[in-house]
């Protein structure tokens, strides 16, 4: 099917991910020729966002790197010139101690009638009945959040890809302490009218709120504390409770975070707050992918062809540049190739920092007293700290009256094992399935021709911040004299699109 | 700003590359018909507001970005789709066959009860016909959608077929109203410099 491929191109782009679309939307609206591939079946790769089974699959098929290197020898054919051949490698790889199970019974028989779906008791959900929705379920593989004035955002309505994709709050700020989850003031107004907070406390926090939002490089305020940690500015102006709310919650910090780092990400999150509600962060509806599909598609308006479910085995190089890509049994030509880390050849890839991540499915909010949609919960332990992301119903990515939730962090057992139950505590959220890995970032160590762009994978931060970064960057080697989604001329407007013109009205009726 | 419609349609069109999906969306929104569409580009959906019963339907069509070409569609693309146009090639059996795996496609990534048409585009051609109008029919009544034969380029039922769907929706939105659940829904980002507005088209961002 795919032989009718055209043979060059200005840009080869190899793999799905976050960094990789926003780049494909980016050069394509320039007018170059963009081929966007992928080895799988779906889009975003280790980004992506798959109903159940899909999701099941994808589990299933686990950490099994099913890549069999060819050698060199067998894409010599491709080509007259003298070109050295890397075979490209297996996304697999950066997913290590999976495993998964449910935690519920196979089915449940005909005989007993159950019409009230509603009940929250986990006992009568089955594996079956659960997924014979598959299709509600959306489950993010790399779940992040974008801030309400983030670059993402801004980006996102720069590009106009902001018109394929909607949008909810995360409505529910929240912390694990002293053994309970709170809720926290995130803004002034929060702390003004809360009421677990007394007035002189109330008035400390208003205090340090303040000097945050109103830091500067030159802030004196902050000075005295440029070698120390934000938690020792914090407490030394707040009772330890409150100090634990902005560390954790508002900074997304931890015991080590320097005082500047700490002002600067807290800063970050109130100059978030209040333009899309009371909440700095977005979350979009069937999840993380639908952006990097936005941008995809974006790239196929303008004439950028796509293709998954093909592979490229080998990236051809001339001298010290790239050359073309050999892709069943041809070679695809172009003057730029941006690659996934990923799927980098063995001797450009090396292996950074892992975090353990979970996917659970369970029966009931960590947080039944908050708003139904979005919860994002910070749990610090002593040495670490977990983020916790529950969605619910109205998020299009679970049926209703089931939850995902997605955790990140290297102390996630010990959150798991004090905020859920595997059955027995019907106060705590019951898990109906669950599923735990471990994910590395691949880097690229070895020294790339300089048209060829490596693009990361997930990290591990809750925003895109990093990823448009990037994007932006790998579009400045690409296209040197363009601006980054420089705005599109104005479409003129269709006459029937024209509020007020009675004639086609009437035409049409 | 006051609502200019009363109801906002998302349709979509859905069928093999070539069978004329672009020229039947340049037809129904500009009346005009061009066979070198295939090769321009930002054809992402275009807009025409239509009136039926004394209501105001803004229809947003949305074209497929050539993405069809190797089934690469985007599940984003589904998302809120209220009806399909399933647009085959009388003249093109194959692009007749593969409409079961559009039909499938659409299953797996549309919502259930979106509404769906089936068209036989290029019906000016009948001396290259490969697909009988009994055969199209026929696909139609085994999967209860409606049916017809257009032609982009001598503007044939073009309007018919977009006027039935709509009809169609409206009739089932109307009827969900009366049984009144409020839709949910996210919102679309705007952007956050409002002054903007009226100079600079960028903040025009939310189209919807």
């Amino acid at each position: 099917m795919s032989d009718d491929l055209p043979s060059t191109y200005d840009v080869i782009i190899l793999g799905t991910g976050m960094v990789e679309s926003i780049v494909a939307a980016a050069v394509a609206r320039t007018g170059k020729k963009v081929l966007h591939l992928d080895p799988n079946t779906y889009y975003g790769q280790l980004w992506a966002t798959l109903s159940l089974d899909s999701f099941e699959l994808w589990a299933k098929t686990g950490t099994s790197n099913t890549k069999t290197l060819k050698g060199e020898d067998s894409f010599k054919s491709l080509s007259d010139k003298a070109l050295k051949y890397y075979e490209t490698q297996d996304e697999r790889d950066c997913i290590s101690d999976l495993t998964f199970n449910w935690n519920i019974v196979e089915d449940i028989p005909e005989s007993e009638e159950e019409p009230k779906e509603e009940n929250a008791s986990g006992n009568e959900y089955s594996i079956k009945k659960i997924r014979d929705v598959s299709r509600k379920f959306n489950i993010d593989l790399a779940p992040k959040l974008l801030f309400a004035k983030g670059p993402m955002v801004e980006i996102l309505i720069k590009s106009q890809v902001s018109k394929y994709v909607e949008f909810l709050n995360v409505n529910n700020i929240l912390i694990y302490i002293d053994d309970a989850i709170e809720r926290v003031p995130c803004s002034k107004s929060d702390v003004f009218s809360s009421k677990s907070v007394n007035v002189v406390d109330k008035r400390l926090l208003m205090k340090v709120l303040t000097s945050i939002q109103s830091y500067t490089e030159e802030s004196p305020f902050f000075q005295e504390y440029e070698n120390k940690t934000f938690l020792d500015y914090l407490k030394a102006n707040l009772p330890e409770k409150f100090a634990n709310f902005i560390l954790y919650s508002i900074a997304a910090g931890d015991q080590n975070t320097p005082c500047l780092e700490g002002v600067q990400k807290a800063k970050k999150f109130l100059s978030c707050l209040g333009y899309y509600g009371n909440s700095p962060f977005l979350w979009p509806l069937y999840g993380s992918s639908e952006l990097l599909q936005g941008f995809c598609r974006q790239c196929a308006v303008f004439s950028g062809i796509y293709c998954l479910n093909r592979e490229v085995e080998a990236i051809a190089v001339e001298g010290d540049k790239y050359y073309g890509c050999a892709s069943n049994g041809i070679l695809l030509q172009s003057e730029h190739l941006v690659v996934s880390n990923s799927l980098l050849p063995q001797q450009f890839r090396g292996t950074g920092p892992s975090v353990k991540r979970a996917v659970l499915i369970t029966d009931k909010s960590i947080f039944p007293e908050g708003k139904e949609g979005v919860s994002l919960l910070q749990y610090p332990t002593d040495d670490s700290a977990a983020t916790i992301l529950e969605l619910s119903g109205n998020t299009c990515s679970v049926p209703k009256g089931l939850f995902i939730v997605q955790i990140v962090g290297n102390c996630l057992e010990e959150a798991i094992k004090n905020l859920f139950s595997e059955g027995g505590d019907d106060s705590k959220p019951k898990i109906l399935y669950s599923l735990r890995f471990t994910l590395h970032q691949m880097e690229c160590t070895g020294k790339l021709p300089e048209n060829i762009h490596a693009c990361p994978g997930p990290d591990f931060a809750t925003d895109f911040d990093a990823e448009i970064r990037k994007a932006e960057e790998i579009f400045k080697k690409i296209c040197p004299e363009e601006e980054f989604f420089a705005p599109l001329p104005p479409e003129p407007e269709p006459p029937s699109d024209e509020p007020d013109s009675p004639e086609e009205a009437t035409n049409d009726a | 700003m006051a609502k200019t419609y009363d109801y906002l349609f998302k349709l979509l069109l859905i069928g093999d590359s070539g069978v004329g999906k672009t020229c039947i969306l340049f037809r129904f929104s500009e009346d005009a018909f061009n066979s070198t569409f295939i090769s321009t580009i930002g054809i992402d959906f275009k807009i025409r507001t239509i009136e039926l019963d004394g209501k105001k339907i803004k229809l947003q069509i949305w074209d497929t970005a050539g993405q069809e070409r190797f089934r690469t569609i985007t599940t984003a693309y589904y998302r809120g789709a209220m009806g399909i146009m399933l647009v085959y090639d009388i003249t093109n059996e194959k692009s007749f066959d593969n409409i079961k795996n559009w039909i499938r496609n659409i299953e797996e990534n549309a919502s259930a009860d979106v509404e769906k048409m089936l068209l036989g585009n290029k019906c000016d051609f009948p001396e290259k016909r490969q697909v009988s109008k009994e055969r199209g029919e026929q696909l139609a009544i085994e999967y209860g959608i409606k049916f017809m034969e257009t032609s982009a380029k001598a503007s044939i039922n073009v309007d018919e077929a977009f006027f039935s769907l709509a009809r169609d929706i409206k009739t089932k939105t109307e009827k969900k109203l009366e049984a009144s659940n409020p839709p949910k829904g996210g919102h679309q980002l705007k952007s956050y410099e409002p002054s903007r507005k009226q100079t600079n088209w960028l903040s025009k961002c939310t189209i919807l």
